[in-house]
Formats: structure tokens, C-alpha cells, sequence
């Protein structure tokens, strides 16, 4: 079919549509044989078998549904003795109680404070970057932003007083939380 | 057939090389001796100055750069025959002549002409009239890729569609010495249907259940999923906190074939790290933690000062997924001008009956209107019953007065929430845990949530109808826009004080499976929906581009 340069004003809907439905079957056929020749391409060079897979690693992961094992066919609850290194003291830890380990080495949350804030007032002989941590914390707790703001020491009586201030923030802090949009 | 076969018997390297190209264990050294893609009757072409000749013509006649040179392309390249344009119109590479491969005009010209090699406009693949087949010659392939490169580069360059767009995708082919290693090594790791890859277990590091599900959500979350196998994140921090990286890693764990449980303290302790007002190890809520990670993991996306110097348009990934956009109407209610504020959001919190604050009505007058197919009788109370009350109009009390811009003065009014931009993933938190001054309880009133739900009802858009009560969802089922299929679902059994979070997910498209911390077993669709539900997680069914 010869092609001529033709306007497309005057010409009405009907004309039109199959005009359209024309460029829209040559559209199609040209992608399916894209894909002939893709697939033509793959078969002479010798790359279109390579995915498929062995019956062996077909076995292996494939899904279990039976009771009492998971989709692995592993049975339940076997895994009780992992560990991990903890990246903050770097500490072999049992993988079930590193959460609260790792509490304590951030030196975050209320239980870890009220410890700290013990021993420090008890004993001055904490390490100075220990304090520091707790400092940080004290004041970082109720604050979204967290930056690399330094904060300045503070004296004991302070300290004391700061940790009542922070208990009693955090009774609030939960419903407020919720409620939050992301910054 | 036939003539295939007969053609094969003359030519026993071409045999054999055809059947180590299917993959049948024919010996490797015939691969090395010749190219089986290729054929011995190019040889007549490749003499004095081939290779320009053939540039030529994929630059004029097959990958036509330019506006001009398309137009030259469209008005010369006709059939000499017939005068067709299209019918896989191939162009003689001895001579200029072009002729159509269907009506065979081509193939009549490479006979009496004795010119046996022909290019296909349309993909510039050689045909040999010998061979009578497409064969792959590595010099010519060579010219082709070239060739095909710097159309690209000059298509995408001058396109207003795409611009700084360099260079098509293009697909991974082998290497000679990868094809041989493939061969040598047979074993895949291949993702079908009935297929572990993609599920993992996790381990509970003390109550880390609330992180668990997220992660398992997260990790389930299809274009998150794309995102990372397709290594699209670049890190550009400079020390080793970098939460994107982790959650990269994530993935490449799920995605290992390993059977035993991973275990997330390095996902943990970054968590922790960069949202530190998560502070404490007691019980956290899941809710909690999904926006806490999100949040570091958009701070973490884009981290080279952009993110700080223009917070409402970051485009990262994690914008791009879960950041859809709150419309905030408060109408004054003298002179009814509304004053309208959209805020971003990753999640919506709604209400449950049982809690301090009433549930029904959902609004005055309530219409009986339909929604979602269903209305609502004495029953459960379902997931679009919340969202209607969500974004009911609330007449805000004489306490709550507002300075109206158009009265000048502080007026009553009524205030609606409605959705301006859906995300592509929309998660719903329902509020079980009330924590107001007097009381901290879990409510465990059954909300029913479906398989699928369209957010049209509750659009800003659909305002309109619904103020006028009439609001009918309309079977407009080419408005495929805001329907939406649900993918996790994080539950919470037991009570405030002490509770385990679980969850469902969904993996190719209709298997459902449940992550209870290491252990992972398959669920159906009825134990899904029959759940509690404590957050839900839908994904967009049609993704558009912008």
C-alpha cells in the first residue's frame, strides 16, 4: 500500500478511527516481532536455555506445607543458639537477648538512665565519655531531630533534676507519638 | 521440519552447533572453532569498505536519529516492487534496492541478482537468502551496537520526553565465557511459583517481634522489593550508618535461598541508632517503628544536603512509595469559605469503635449510602467504615472556634479530612492501644478489611457527591486510579501490658504466608481476612507514569 502524504482535517470520525486503529495494529505487530526476534536471537547464540532450572534446585526450594514444619521443612523452634556481634562494643551475644544488651550499651531508654544516673551519683569515678553518652541521652530523648548537636556538661544537681524532668516527659510522650506526621 | 533438517545434514559443524546452542552437551570445543549464530556466506560482503557502507545504511535507513532523517527514512524506504511501506520492508546490502519480506519482493531481487544478504528495517537483523535464516555475525553486530548506541544518545539527547537520558537499557547478553561457565555450572536459583527465594524467617532478639513485621512487610512491598534487586540505591555516606545500605543488604539476604533464619541486630542497632527516641526495650509498637524507619531511611536516601535544603520535594524512592497527601478542609460557617491545607503523610490512624471517642454516627445525618459494595448493617464494622468516618465533615464546637480570613473574626466551623494524592502503598494503622490520661487498653473490636479496596469514596475529589448525600460508587470500572490490593497485615495477639506482634504476607500475587518471627508457614486467604488487623498494607493495583 503506497503512502501518501495526507491532511487529516476534513476527514470524519469513522475515517479517523480506523485510521487510528491502522497505526495501532502496525504498533502491535511490529512489538510481537521484536519479540520473535529477541527470542530468535537468544536460541541461535545460544543463551535461551540458561535459565532454565535443574530439577535438583527446583526440589530445594521449594515450599512446604505441612504441619508442624515451615515452608523450609524445618521443624519449629530449633533455632535457640545463634549469636551475634554486637556492633557497638563488638561482644559475642546471644541473638535472643541482644535487644536488651544492646539498650544497655546505647545507653538508651528508661531503665538503662535510671542505672546510670545511679551510678553516677554514687561514684565519681565514671568514665568521662560514659557521662557524656548519658548527657546526651537525658536530653536527646524527648528531641526528633537527631542531630550531632554538642551538648554542654552538666553539673550533678542538675542531673538530678533532669532525670525527673525526663520520667515525667515520657509518661506524656507515648500518646503524642502516634499522632506525629514525619518530619 | 523438513527442510531444516535438510539443511542441517549439510552442514555437521552448523548441526552440532546449533545443538550445544540447545543446550544439549555437545562438545564445548566446537563453540570456540565457529560462531554458530553466524554463517560463511557473509564473506562476499565483508570486502574494502564494508564496514562504512554498512553504517550507512543502519544510520539512513534503520535507526534514524533525527526528526530529518526520519523523514528521509519514511519517504524513501518503499518497497521497489510494490511501493509498501511497511510488510517487514528489508533493504538489499549489495545494492540499493528495497523490497518487502512478506510478499517476498526481496527475496525475488537476492535470486536474480544473486545478492544474498538482506537488513530488516525495522530492527536492522541480517537475513542470508542461504541460510535463509537471520544470522548473527560478531563484526556486523559489532557496526549494529555501535550504530544503535549513538541513535540512542541522540534520540533521548534532543527528546523533550526524556532528556539527559544517555543510553538505552539494554539487556544482558553472555560473553563467550560466561556462556561457558553457565554450561558447566547447571544449577539456578530460580524464582517460580512454588519457591522459597523471597522468604525468610527472622529471629526475635527479645521482643523485636514489632520489628520483625515490619521488616517482613517492607521486604514484601513489590516495588521496594524492584528497587533494591535492582541495586538502584548509591550511598553516598561516608561512614558505615547507612540504613538504605542495610535495607539492601536485607534483601540480598531474602533473596539468597538461605533456609535458616536471618538475624537483624545490625538493622537494630542503625534503627536505634538514627531514631533514638524509640528509646527503651519494654514492648514497642510496630506502628511506631514503621514510621521511625521510614523516616531514617528517607533522612538516609538522599543524603548529600538536598533532603535539608528542600524537604517537600525529595524524590526518593521512599517518597516516591508511601508519601500521599492529606487535604485539611475548614469551612467557616458564616460565610462558608473554606480554607484548605494538604500535608504529606505515610500512614492513616483511624479510630475504632469501643475506643473513648464515639464511633457512629459516622456523620450527621448519616446517608445509606453504598461504598465499597457494602452498606453498613449490625455487624462488623469494616475497614471503609473507618475511612468514611475518617473523612467525615466534623463540626468543630464553639470551643474550637477559627479565625476565618473572609468574616475577620473567629467563627464555627466544620473540618474534613479527604485524600488529595494517594501513595502507591497506603497503610492503615488501626488505633488498638489507647493511651489517654486515665486508661492505657488494648481495643480489640473486629474490623473487617477486604482483598481489594478503591479509594475513590473517600478522594477530595469525590467531595462533591458525598456532601450532597447522594454518593453512589459509581461502576466505573475503567477508573482503575485509586483501587488498591492488600499485601501485609501486621497483627498484635495478648494484651498492652504484654502481646506478640505477627503478620501475613502476600507472595506471588495469590499465596499468603505468615511470619511469626523465625518461623514461616503458608496461611490462606480466609485466615488473612479473618485476622484482627492492626495495620494494613495496600498496594496500588495500576501504577501510571507522571
Amino acid at each position: 500500500m503506497k503512502m501518501e502524504e495526507m491532511s487529516l482535517l476534513g476527514l470524519d470520525n469513522t475515517k479517523l478511527e480506523s485510521i487510528a486503529h491502522e497505526i495501532y495494529s502496525d504498533l502491535v505487530e511490529d512489538a510481537c516481532l521484536g519479540l520473535c526476534f529477541e527470542v530468535h536471537r537468544a536460541v541461535k547464540q545460544g543463551y535461551f536455555f540458561l535459565d532454565e532450572t535443574d530439577i535438583e534446585s527446583m526440589k530445594d526450594f521449594e515450599i512446604v506445607d505441612q504441619p508442624g514444619v515451615d515452608i523450609f521443612g524445618e521443624v519449629y523452634n530449633q533455632w535457640k543458639n545463634k549469636e551475634c556481634v554486637c556492633p557497638n562494643c563488638s561482644r559475642s551475644i546471644a541473638a535472643s537477648r541482644f535487644a536488651p544488651h544492646l539498650e544497655k550499651c546505647l545507653g538508651m531508654g528508661r531503665n538503662s538512665s535510671r542505672i546510670a544516673n545511679r551510678r553516677i551519683a554514687s561514684s565519681n569515678n565514671v568514665n568521662k565519655s560514659e557521662s557524656d553518652q548519658e548527657d546526651n541521652d537525658d536530653l536527646n530523648d524527648n528531641d526528633w531531630s537527631y542531630g550531632s548537636e554538642k551538648r554542654a556538661k552538666k553539673r550533678k544537681s542538675d542531673k538530678v533534676f533532669l532525670f525527673s524532668l525526663k520520667c515525667f516527659l515520657e509518661s506524656l510522650w507515648q500518646p503524642v507519638v502516634s499522632g506525629l506526621y514525619p518530619t | 521440519s523438513n527442510r531444516s533438517a535438510a539443511r542441517m545434514k549439510d552442514r555437521p559443524l552448523l548441526r552440532k552447533g546449533f545443538y550445544a546452542a540447545a543446550g544439549r552437551g555437545a562438545p564445548l570445543d566446537v563453540l570456540s572453532v565457529m560462531s554458530p549464530a553466524g554463517c560463511s556466506h557473509v564473506s562476499g560482503f565483508k570486502v574494502d569498505n564494508w564496514k562504512q557502507n554498512l553504517r550507512v545504511i543502519y544510520q539512513c535507513f534503520v535507526w534514524s536519529g533525527t526528526a530529518e532523517t526520519r523523514r528521509r527514512k519514511a519517504k524513501s524506504c518503499i518497497c521497489h516492487m510494490c511501493g509498501a511501506h511497511l510488510s517487514r520492508l528489508h533493504s538489499c546490502l549489495y545494492c540499493v534496492y528495497f523490497g518487502c519480506f512478506t510478499k517476498k519482493h526481496i527475496h525475488e531481487h537476492a535470486k536474480n541478482k544473486r545478492h544474498n544478504l538482506a537488513i530488516d528495517l525495522l530492527y536492522g537483523g541480517i537475513y542470508c537468502f542461504v541460510c535463509q535464516d537471520y544470522i548473527y555475525d560478531k563484526d556486523m553486530e559489532q557496526i549494529a551496537k555501535e550504530e544503535q548506541r549513538k541513535f540512542f544518545f541522540f534520540f533521548f539527547l534532543f527528546s523533550p520526553l526524556s532528556p539527559g537520558v544517555g543510553e538505552k537499557y539494554s539487556t544482558w547478553e553472555p560473553t563467550k565465557r560466561e556462556l561457558e561457565l553457565l554450561r558447566h555450572n547447571p544449577k539456578r536459583r530460580k524464582i517460580t511459583t512454588n519457591c522459597t527465594i523471597g522468604l525468610r524467617g527472622l529471629i526475635n532478639l527479645g521482643n523485636t517481634c514489632f520489628m520483625n513485621c515490619i521488616v517482613q512487610a517492607l521486604t514484601h512491598t513489590p516495588l521496594l522489593r524492584d528497587f533494591f534487586l535492582s541495586d538502584r540505591h548509591k550511598c553516598e555516606m561516608q561512614s558505615n550508618s547507612c540504613l538504605v545500605c542495610e535495607m539492601s543488604q536485607l534483601f540480598q539476604e531474602f533473596y539468597s535461598g538461605h533456609r535458616y533464619p536471618h538475624i537483624p541486630f545490625r538493622l537494630l542497632h542503625l534503627v536505634w541508632t538514627h531514631a533514638r527516641h524509640l528509646a527503651g526495650y519494654e514492648q514497642q509498637d510496630a506502628h511506631e517503628f514503621l514510621i521511625a524507619a521510614l523516616d531514617v531511611l528517607h533522612r538516609h536516601c538522599d543524603d548529600n544536603g538536598k533532603k535539608a535544603n528542600n524537604p517537600n520535594h525529595c524524590n526518593c524512592i521512599i517518597d516516591q512509595i508511601f508519601t500521599g497527601g492529606l487535604q485539611s478542609d475548614v469551612t467557616c460557617q458564616v460565610c462558608h469559605g473554606v480554607s484548605t491545607t494538604i500535608d504529606p503523610f505515610w500512614d492513616i490512624s483511624l479510630d475504632l469503635p469501643g475506643s473513648s471517642t464515639p464511633f457512629w454516627p459516622l456523620s450527621p445525618g448519616s446517608d445509606g449510602s453504598v461504598v465499597n459494595g457494602e452498606s453498613h448493617q449490625s455487624g462488623s464494622t469494616t475497614l471503609t467504615d473507618c475511612l468514611r468516618r475518617f473523612t467525615r465533615p466534623e463540626h468543630l464546637g464553639s470551643s474550637a472556634k477559627i479565625k476565618c480570613g473572609g468574616c475577620h473574626s473567629y467563627q464555627e466551623s466544620t473540618k474534613q479530612l479527604t485524600m488529595k494524592k494517594l501513595p502507591i502503598v497506603a497503610c492503615f494503622h488501626l488505633k488498638r492501644f489507647e493511651h489517654s490520661a486515665k486508661l492505657r487498653r488494648k481495643i480489640t473490636t473486629y474490623v473487617s478489611f477486604p482483598l481489594e479496596l478503591d479509594m475513590t469514596p473517600f478522594m477530595a475529589s469525590s467531595k462533591e457527591s458525598r456532601m450532597n448525600g447522594q454518593y453512589q460508587q459509581p461502576l466505573d470500572t475503567l477508573n482503575n486510579d485509586n483501587k488498591y490490593s492488600l499485601f501485609a497485615v501486621v497483627n498484635h495477639q495478648g494484651t498492652l501490658e504484654s502481646g506478640h506482634y505477627t503478620s501475613f504476607i502476600r507472595q506471588h500475587k495469590d499465596q499468603w504466608f505468615k511470619c511469626d518471627d523465625a518461623i514461616i508457614t503458608k496461611a490462606s486467604i480466609k485466615d488473612v481476612l479473618d485476622s484482627e488487623g492492626y495495620l494494613l498494607f495496600y498496594h496500588k493495583q495500576f501504577l501510571e507514569y507522571e
